[in-house]
């Protein structure tokens, strides 16, 4: 993980609660290049993996039904919920995972906060 | 074209329309009640009547057998809530109409009870008539009513089949459940690899869209709902979707959909 990212990371994470279970940048191949993770059962970089294909069957279904190109995605269980979000021209996407109780308005106000910073700090 | 049902019955007009492939709107009046029939390509595509919609609305206006009726050509539907076969749909209004028959002395007299209300508290009425035992399609289209810039709702199951639904504008329903279901599949698989536990819902979020798949308390059934992203009120949305949730789920089981 780059240092840009790593920064970021920490500043993500410190504006979380302790509802925070992971975070990952992820390719369209599905391959985290950047993660953050609690000690805990929760495989994150198989969510990554799984939600990458999730996020690219979505932009084909917008694609279809003419709803113009998925932005984000909200996944929700009674053990955790994951949001997954485009970052710049979608060649990455930023999966962000919290507790089932987190406050969803909270987690999607830092993911507007941090969004674009993110999408820069990613090695080019 | 007017004329009077007495000369032509819906169900004529319905196969005469269809026959001929014809894209027009049919008012109906009896008295103080008003009905509509949109076609298009063949199809009945949009009925109304009253509070009705869709099927129960052509499957009421079938049963008049007076009033007038008045055909516009090339009007376009103002929504698509029928999606039937019209040659299904008449055989379908002939076996309501047999198993229903002796069921209709007692709905005048509950029409003569609803009567003697009106006027005196319609609010109360509609009150009651909102939060009473409602079918799954009752539950679709008053949920789709309170939604801003609605779309669509469906229940559905995963394996296929639109079970009931509405839609404030025309959408190509099977491709649209179709391509949903694909998405939903592929949501459940992350699900079950991750050890998730029990899904609750799923939001995509579009430029220009909210599509909420709401599961209906197991995760072969589903309610989905999709909106225009620039007039709903996201909040709003998931509220609702989790009230009628439960409510769709009560009278699903209520209809021996789900056991």
């Amino acid at each position: 993980m780059s240092d840009d990212l790593k920064t970021l990371f920490y500043e993500v994470r410190a504006d979380m609660s302790d509802d925070f279970i992971a975070m990952n940048i992820v390719g369209q191949d599905g391959i985290s290049i950047a993660r953050e993770a609690v000690e805990s059962d929760f495989n994150d970089q198989l969510a990554a993996a799984h939600f990458a294909m999730v996020m690219k069957l979505a932009e084909r279904l917008t694609g279809n039904l003419n709803m113009g190109k998925a932005v984000e995605n909200q996944f929700s269980t009674d053990s955790f919920v994951a949001l997954s979000r485009t970052l710049g021209d979608g060649s990455f996407y930023w999966l962000l995972v919290a507790k089932a109780q987190a406050n969803v308005g909270l987690l999607r106000a830092v993911m507007d906060q941090y969004e674009l910073r993110l999408w820069g700090a990613i090695p080019s | 074209m007017k004329g009077r049902l007495e000369d032509m019955a819906v169900a004529d007009l319905i196969q005469h329309n269809c026959q001929d492939r014809k894209t027009a709107r049919v008012q109906f009046k009896n008295g103080s009640q008003k009905g509509e029939l949109f076609f298009k390509n063949g199809n009945v595509v949009h009925a109304s009547m009253g509070n009705l919609s869709g099927e129960d609305a052509v499957y009421e206006l079938i049963n008049w057998e007076q009033g007038t009726f008045d055909l516009a050509q090339e009007v376009e539907a103002p929504a698509i809530t029928v999606t039937r076969k019209w040659t299904s749909l008449l055989l379908e209004a002939a076996r309501l109409t047999d198993e229903t028959a002796p069921e209709r002395e007692k709905q005048k007299e509950a029409e003569r009870i609803a009567s003697l209300t009106r006027g005196e508290d319609e609010k109360f009425v509609e009150i009651i008539q909102e939060f009473s035992v409602a079918t799954p399609q009752q539950l679709v289209e008053q949920l789709s009513k309170k939604i801003e810039g609605h779309r669509i709702t469906c229940i559905t199951q995963i394996r296929g089949g639109n079970l009931y639904w509405y839609a404030s504008s025309a959408v190509e329903l099977e491709e649209l459940v179709e391509q949903v279901n694909q998405f939903v599949k592929m949501v459940k698989t992350a699900a079950d690899r991750l050890k998730a536990g029990k899904i609750q819902d799923n939001l995509l979020i579009t430029e220009t869209d909210y599509v909420l798949v709401y599961f209906l308390g197991r995760d072969d059934f589903y309610l989905l709902i999709a909106a225009d992203k620039t007039r709903a009120n996201l909040g709003t949305l998931r509220h609702l979707a989790r009230v009628y949730g439960e409510r769709m789920l009560s009278a699903l089981k209520l209809e021996g959909v789900l056991v």
